[in-house]
């Protein structure tokens, strides 16, 4: 088993499409930090040089500027500009990337069928999986920890102050007390949920590999469902949303806020279904094509 | 071999270096970051802002409709979904205007708890305060300062807190350069008469 997952995985992260995603989600986090230092920062400290030179007896001297904080300007919270809203848009498109198509290109080529002489069943597809997982969840999480290193080499590491009104996160959210006081820990922690959440869109493709006779209806069932849960699912019925990943994925909680245990209900499920729905569609299925 | 071994070494000493410069920068950029000077102010102590001292005399807790008994005078404001979903607090400050005299009255008296911040309703205030609107509020008088606290912003654990009054407010005066956090940690409960 060892040495089949650290093959695949070997091949999952030197493939082309998995540096081409890492570089789309690098490309928008530059975007999306240069929007913001000119549009928000600069004009926060022109601010500032402005009541620098104030004394105490000018009205303005009292006023409400407030320090930009390090998470305001990292795309994963940053809701001013379209950047965030794209980056978890385009989410499970960058997860599949990398390796999603895998098996259904080695599968037609006969490669699997070459693999499955020499090694077991269960285990091939195990492996690939993971490798899949790995890859699609390490696709998105790199740019937003680039993104958070960038913002942090200008914005403070300080939390946000709830008065200045810029907070996208409110008291009663998940994990509030990280937000407004450890934002490094509430990056971590919504970096890991991520990394999960596009592991689990990349292996999306994989469950649906044997339906498609198209790679690319493959690549892009993942996105295709993100928009249905996103656009559809929420229009019909809002109070699904605790538990509607297109909506957990974002750090930004825009969708009224996510609630720890609806999460975690949501990622066991989907982990629970996703193997499921997997190991059926491959536990019996022929590598030699019927004609 | 030996030129791929040197490679992995420049490399390796590459990354080590700029891991270093990266982390320098994130503290040096966090160990600047412009603070307000922060003034925390107890009970019934007073700050300064704008030229006028304010001192925290009273503050009351309020159920929502117990609130609406007491205070007739103010029905229009009562919403009936609000019952259950809703306390007041009313604050009784002291106002005294300091130095020459010059000094601004600022309404703008948000009140923090928790990681939630309420203003106040400036509709509200000024009928509980009609000498402030019609002129004849004098220094050294009181003022009334309602806050509506409300379920939906605390989650349950805090709510309930909120109900056994176990939390504490501050009232925030200005932010920068200077903060004055007006503290209200005694608070007793309004009984309707």
């Amino acid at each position: 088993m060892r040495q089949i997952l650290k093959l695949e995985i070997y091949k999952a992260l030197r493939t082309k499409t998995f540096f081409i995603s890492i570089g789309i989600g690098i490309i928008i986090s530059v975007l999306q930090t240069n929007w913001f230092y000119n549009n928000f920062f600069v004009e926060n400290y022109r601010l500032l040089e402005e009541y620098m030179n104030l004394t105490n007896d000018d009205p303005h001297y009292f006023n409400v500027w407030f320090e930009t904080g390090v998470l305001q300007g990292w795309l994963g919270c940053e809701y001013a500009s379209v950047y965030n809203e794209l980056f978890f848009l385009i989410m499970p498109l960058l997860a599949v990337l990398p390796y999603g198509g895998a098996l259904y290109m080695e599968w037609n080529k006969g490669y699997s069928a070459q693999i499955l002489i020499r090694c077991d069943r269960k285990k091939y597809f195990t492996a690939k999986m993971i490798a899949v997982f790995v890859s699609g969840g390490i696709a998105i999480s790199i740019p937003l920890i680039f993104n958070f290193i960038v913002s942090a080499c200008y914005l403070p590491m300080i939390g946000v102050d709830p008065l200045s009104m810029q907070a996208i996160v409110a008291n009663r959210d998940m994990w509030a007390v990280l937000y407004f006081d450890y934002p490094a820990l509430y990056v971590l922690a919504y970096t890991i949920l991520d990394f999960v959440f596009g592991g689990l869109m990349a292996c999306m493709a994989l469950v649906v590999t044997h339906f498609f006779d198209n790679v690319f209806a493959v690549m892009i069932f993942p996105l295709l469902v993100n928009c249905l849960l996103y656009y559809g699912l929420d229009t019909v019925d809002s109070a699904t949303r605790k538990y509607n990943m297109s909506f957990i994925v974002n750090p930004s909680q825009g969708g009224g806020g996510n609630e720890i245990l609806a999460v975690m209900t949501t990622v066991f499920m989907s982990i629970f279904i996703t193997i499921l729905l997997y190991f059926m569609a491959n536990r019996k299925r022929d590598v030699i094509k019927e004609r | 071999m030996k030129k791929t071994y040197y490679k992995k070494i420049i490399i390796l000493f590459l990354e080590i270096i700029a891991t270093i410069i990266i982390v320098f920068r994130i503290s040096y950029v966090t160990k600047n970051a412009h603070h307000p000077q922060v003034n925390i102010v107890s009970q019934g102590d007073g700050a300064v802002y704008k030229g006028v001292e304010y001192i925290i005399t009273d503050a009351v807790m309020w159920e929502y409709n117990d609130f609406y008994d007491e205070y007739k005078e103010l029905d229009e404001y009562y919403i009936d979904d609000y019952a259950d979903e809703c306390m007041m607090l009313v604050v009784e400050m002291e106002l005294t205007v300091k130095d020459d005299g010059s000094g601004t009255f600022d309404y703008y008296m948000p009140i923090q708890y928790y990681y939630q911040d309420n203003g106040v309703d400036p509709f509200m205030f000024a009928d509980m305060n009609p000498a402030l609107i019609d002129g004849g509020f004098c220094s050294g008088e009181h003022i009334f300062v309602p806050y509506e606290i409300y379920k939906v912003n605390a989650t349950e654990k805090q709510w309930n807190e909120i109900e056994d009054m176990k939390t504490t407010y501050k009232i925030v005066l200005g932010n920068y350069p200077e903060r004055n956090e007006l503290l209200i940690t005694d608070i007793r409960r309004g009984v309707a008469e």
